[in-house]
């Protein structure tokens, strides 16, 4: 896919700068206009995204990824009351220990490091996924 | 600050010695599957006293074990990253001065 993406883009590269010489060009060789016509257009390409940019992280996968974490939790009693909004202690029956661990492990999952005042107010799922979504470095 | 949030920020500190120490999770896991163990052990410990010579005892742990070269983030304060490429402070041009 990449391929593909590449040559698209290359292909859309060389075709503006065969538009920007058309002009001097246009006098010796009408043919080359006719040419670039004879090529439907393709609609334009916005480059190729580098493996370096940041990619940003959407609410929902966020969401889902920190729900299989806790899906996988062997200390979660109830897997059905597993909701965005639930409480690590009163809904999942977690006690602090646990919590601290969840945190520890959202921070291997997301590959951030969550400071001791802020991983002590992360709770519940939403927080937790607010957190993460404010986190520029979280991938 | 109440016992439970003592023992909350004694149990992630010593889970996070324990990571800078053993820097594979696989390796940590072992070990904090004992950590947990011994604050398991003293669980039921009510009596304030008692409490406050087991968190003394966990700081000297802490303490002694206290990693040379412990893991910070880079983007933390003291990682490799923090405040790299900070936006410049002052943009605009100084105001045109007529003497």
């Amino acid at each position: 896919m990449i391929r593909a993406a590449l040559f698209q883009s290359v292909r859309c590269a060389s075709r503006s700068v065969v538009r920007t010489q058309l002009p001097a060009s246009r006098a010796i060789a009408p043919c080359l206009s006719v040419s670039s016509t004879l090529y439907t257009r393709a609609p334009r390409h916005s480059g190729i995204r580098c493996y370096s940019a940041p990619a940003g992280l959407s609410k929902t996968e966020v969401e889902g990824r920190i729900m299989d974490l806790l899906k996988n939790f062997d200390k979660v009693k109830d897997a059905s009351k597993l909701s965005s909004t639930s409480h690590f202690t009163s809904d999942l029956g977690l006690d602090s220990l646990d919590t601290v661990e969840v945190v520890m492990a959202i921070e291997e999952e997301f590959s951030i490091e969550i400071p001791d005042k802020e991983a002590d107010s992360i709770l519940s799922i939403d927080k937790a996924v607010n957190y993460i979504l404010g986190q520029p470095d979280a991938h | 600050m109440t016992s439970k949030v003592a023992v909350c920020s004694l149990y992630r500190r010593s889970l996070k010695l324990a990571l800078d120490w053993s820097v594979h999770r696989y390796i940590w896991r072992g070990q904090a599957l004992y950590i947990r163990s011994l604050f398991e052990a003293n669980k039921h410990v009510q009596e304030p006293r008692q409490q406050r010579a087991l968190f003394e005892e966990a700081e000297a742990l802490l303490e002694r074990w206290k990693h040379p070269d412990p893991y910070i983030p880079p983007t933390a304060p003291g990682g490799s990253k923090y405040e790299r490429n900070i936006p410049a402070p002052i943009l605009d041009p100084p105001p045109h001065m007529t003497l």
